[in-house]
Order: C-alpha cells, then sequence, then structure tokens
C-alpha cells in the first residue's frame, strides 16, 4: 500500500468531516423563519427611525400608490404625513400610544381609533401571528438587500386553497420589515409596501407634531367600542346579532365592532393574513348607495341588512351569506 | 187720528215733551174724549205721586263699590275653558304675536326634524367598504397604517 494514498484518503475524510460538521453547527445557528417573523412583530416600537414609505393597494378594480413619511420614536409615537398623491397630501396621523388620531390639515376632519400599541392590538397582533404558524407554511428564502441593507426573505404559503399568500423581507439588523407583498387567492397582487428611503436613530421632539392637529383633538373622545368575545358584544349591542355557521378553512372570529353608536356592528374573522367582514344592522336603517337585489352579498333577513366582504373565492362567500343566522 | 194714538202721546204731554202744535191737539182732543180724559188723568196722579217720593239717601262710598264691581268682568264659561286665548290676546301686542307664531313653527319643524333624524338613520355603504379596508390594514401588520381611510377614493 502506498503511504501517501492512505495519507490522502485520511485528508479527504477529514475534510468531508469538517464540510458536515461545519454545515451542521450553521443549520443549528441558523434562526429558523418562525422566529424571525415573531421578532419583526413588534420591532418597529423598538426603533427610532424616519422613513419614505410607498404603499400600493387595490380597491374597487383600481390601483393606488401612496407615499407616505413616517417617523417612529419608541416605545410608542408614531407619526405619518402623506406626500404624494396630490389629494391625498393634508392627510396626517399621529399614534401616541393611547390613540391614534387622523386628520385632514385645514379641516375640521378628524378621527379617532385605538393606538396600533394598545393592548387590545398587541393582542390582536399576537393571535394573528399564532393563526399564521398554524394556518401557514413558513419558509426562509434566499437572502437579499433592500436599500442596500441585508434582509431575510420569508414566504408564507397558504395550507388551505383560497387563502391570500405574502412574501415579507426582514431587516437582518433591526427585524423590521422594509417590504412586504400580499397575493390573493388568485395569485394577483392586493396589497405591497416598500421603504424608499430610511434612517435609523433619528430622534424628534414629539411636540412639533402634534402642533399639526387641532387643538380639540388633545381632548380624546372615545374610539369606537370593540369587542374581543361575543359575550360582551351581546351585552352591549341593541338586536340581536347573527353569526355565520359556516367559515372557510382556518378562518375564526377577530374581533367585533360597533359602528354608528351601536347601530350596526362589524364582525370581522380572519386566518391570519385574509379577513371576512360580516357588516349587520336593523332593517330601518337605510343603506344608502345601495340598490335592493343589486349585490348578492348585500341582503335583508330577518329584520336585519347583511353586507359581506372577503377576499376569498365567491363561493366560499356565499356559502358564509346561506349559514348567517 | 184713532185714540189709540192720542194715548201714546200722553205721557209725552205730561213730560212736556211734545211741540205746541201738539199739545193743542191733545187738549182739544182730551175735551171732546171721555176716555182719553179719564186715562190722561189716572196718568197724571201716577206721575204726581212719583214725583211726591222723596229719593232714598246712599250709603256713603256706594258708587266707589259699584265701580269696582263693575270692573270685576264676570268670567263667562268660554272663557274658562281656553284661558289661555284670552291670556294671549290681552298680553301680546301685534308684532309680539307674530314673533311668537314664527317661534312656535320653527320649534315644531326642529322637533320633527331631530324626530325624523332620529328615527330614520342613514348609513352610506362606503363606510363599510372603508371598515374592510381597516380591518385588512391592522391584520398586515408588519406595515405603517398609511392610508387616508376616510378620504373619498373614487
Amino acid at each position: 500500500m502506498n503511504p501517501g494514498k492512505g495519507f490522502q484518503k485520511v485528508l479527504q475524510c477529514l475534510l468531508v468531516l469538517i464540510i458536515l460538521s461545519g454545515g451542521m453547527t450553521s443549520a443549528l445557528l441558523a434562526i429558523e423563519p418562525k422566529e424571525i417573523l415573531t421578532r419583526s412583530l413588534e420591532a418597529r416600537f423598538q426603533l427610532n427611525f424616519e422613513g419614505i414609505q410607498e404603499t400600493e393597494f387595490r380597491r374597487s378594480g383600481k390601483r393606488y400608490i401612496i407615499t407616505t413619511r413616517v417617523i417612529r420614536q419608541k416605545p410608542d409615537f408614531t407619526y405619518t404625513a402623506t406626500l404624494a398623491p396630490a389629494r391625498f397630501k393634508r392627510w396626517i396621523a399621529l399614534d401616541d400610544g393611547e390613540f391614534r388620531i387622523e386628520h385632514i390639515r385645514g379641516s375640521n376632519k378628524f378621527e379617532f381609533f385605538p393606538s396600533e400599541n394598545s393592548p387590545e392590538a398587541k393582542e390582536i397582533r399576537r393571535k394573528n401571528l399564532n393563526l399564521i404558524k398554524k394556518n401557514y407554511k413558513i419558509s426562509r428564502l434566499l437572502d437579499g438587500y433592500i436599500l442596500a441593507r441585508p434582509v431575510y426573505v420569508i414566504s408564507l404559503i397558504p395550507k388551505h386553497p383560497g387563502n391570500p399568500r405574502r412574501k415579507v423581507w426582514i431587516d437582518k439588523k433591526t427585524y423590521l420589515p422594509l417590504k412586504k407583498e400580499d397575493y390573493n387567492w388568485k395569485g394577483e397582487l392586493i396589497s405591497a409596501f416598500h421603504y424608499t428611503k430610511i434612517h435609523f436613530d433619528r430622534r424628534f421632539s414629539k411636540e412639533k407634531f402634534y402642533g399639526e392637529f387641532p387643538q380639540r383633538t388633545r381632548k380624546k373622545v372615545s374610539s369606537p367600542e370593540r369587542f374581543l368575545n361575543l359575550k360582551d358584544l351581546r351585552r352591549k349591542i341593541r338586536f340581536p346579532v347573527s353569526l355565520p355557521h359556516y367559515l372557510p378553512a382556518g378562518y375564526e372570529f377577530q374581533e367585533a365592532v360597533l359602528l354608528f353608536e351601536g347601530r350596526a356592528v362589524k364582525l370581522t374573522y380572519t386566518n391570519g393574513l385574509g379577513v371576512i367582514c360580516l357588516f349587520q344592522m336593523p332593517s330601518n336603517i337605510k343603506l344608502r348607495g345601495h340598490l335592493e337585489g343589486a349585490h348578492p352579498l348585500v341582503w335583508r333577513k330577518t329584520g336585519k341588512t347583511f353586507d359581506l366582504k372577503g377576499d376569498v373565492p365567491r363561493k366560499e362567500l356565499i356559502k358564509i351569506r346561506q349559514s348567517v343566522k | 187720528m184713532s185714540c189709540k194714538k192720542w194715548k201714546k202721546k200722553l205721557s209725552s204731554y205730561l213730560d212736556n215733551e211734545v211741540s205746541s202744535r201738539e199739545k193743542s191737539k191733545i187738549e182739544k182732543h182730551l175735551k171732546s174724549c171721555r176716555a182719553c180724559f179719564n186715562q190722561f188723568k189716572q196718568l197724571e196722579r201716577v206721575h204726581r205721586l212719583v214725583q211726591s217720593i222723596q229719593p232714598e239717601k246712599l250709603r256713603p262710598g256706594f258708587y266707589e263699590r259699584l265701580s269696582e264691581r263693575l270692573c270685576q268682568k264676570k268670567t263667562t264659561l268660554r272663557e274658562k275653558l281656553v284661558p289661555w286665548r284670552y291670556g294671549w290676546q290681552l298680553s301680546f301686542p301685534g308684532v309680539g304675536k307674530i314673533a311668537i307664531a314664527v317661534s312656535a313653527v320653527l320649534l315644531v319643524s326642529v322637533s320633527f326634524y331631530i324626530w325624523r333624524s332620529a328615527t330614520s338613520y342613514e348609513v352610506n355603504i362606503k363606510v363599510f367598504e372603508e371598515e374592510y379596508f381597516r380591518s385588512q390594514q391592522m391584520n398586515s401588520f408588519v406595515g405603517e397604517l398609511a392610508l387616508p381611510v376616510f378620504f373619498e377614493i373614487e
């Protein structure tokens, strides 16, 4: 036996071992896609930054692109102002952790909503994440770059057909989502956003932003009442609520919101990403802008008017409608 | 002239309220007509008797009390049934009445409008579209809520 050949074999074995152990170590150290997604959930509340965000969405068959300036100051301050298109330019929003106020500059229009960082919103996000983990196959694609920053690319593929899917680009350093794309069950892009500019560790005086809102918005009024369970809702509402007894696979009750001072209610169901909303109100309340019988998902039954909306196949919506009792 | 007509004028004759020509005619008739003369004598006696009665002396303050009682207007049944109507007529001048009537009409109109709005509430279907959109946004927890929901998006 040639001693040189034996040494060569030993070296080859060692090399294979080193490669294998290296691969295993990196596999053990590599962060799980579920963990990346979980960390990204609350990342924005732990950062100070200023960014320009471009949001694209479709509504009633039309495509809209809105550019906004976003300022976040940890732990719970957000200022958002629309920069383009020109007709939305006067719109601004401020979230101080207690309320979210939306206002149109130079007008008396302003509306209050619960803060994105309120305990209810946090609870909804936590539940949604659990639903996503349950209803979606979360996988990590090839890493990439957004604004010259290395990012994880996470893909959410639904386990049940007919549900929307998502692709999200998450900053490796801060876990802030820098880009997102949502597609419906037909594979059409329904909404997307990405940052065109972002500067971390920028600090601003919050008072400067409060000055842009009318004085009376400082006096906070209550936002629409929200219920995370139907028992509490039934205690508060003025009319008997009808519920759908069929929901597409993976969908669960998320929340109920009272509208028009309790005259109507919105029931929201989700699978973590997709949303189905069932609106209902007593039939003595007129529904303006709708022709009787013009849309199969707006109907009257047992003294109530219903409106069903959701980005799921139409046959699924019809099934839900038929199950409402 | 018949006696009936002369008899009607006897009282005026006694009170000296007839003309001299009529007076001579009446005297001429009384001389010729026994029945009329008898009635004249009876009337003359009554006249004399009335004039001989001494007037009763009034108690002091009689006129004041009378005036006071006359002022106390007797309330009729109609006035009792609709006292406000008479009160209204007495209390307000013409312009005031018009102002009150206009205010009443306005009050009724405003009340009707409030009642109508309270009973017939209207909801625009666009609000449901916006609310659905808001739910979609809230569920898309990775980005900022950057959509002006309450803008009219046409």
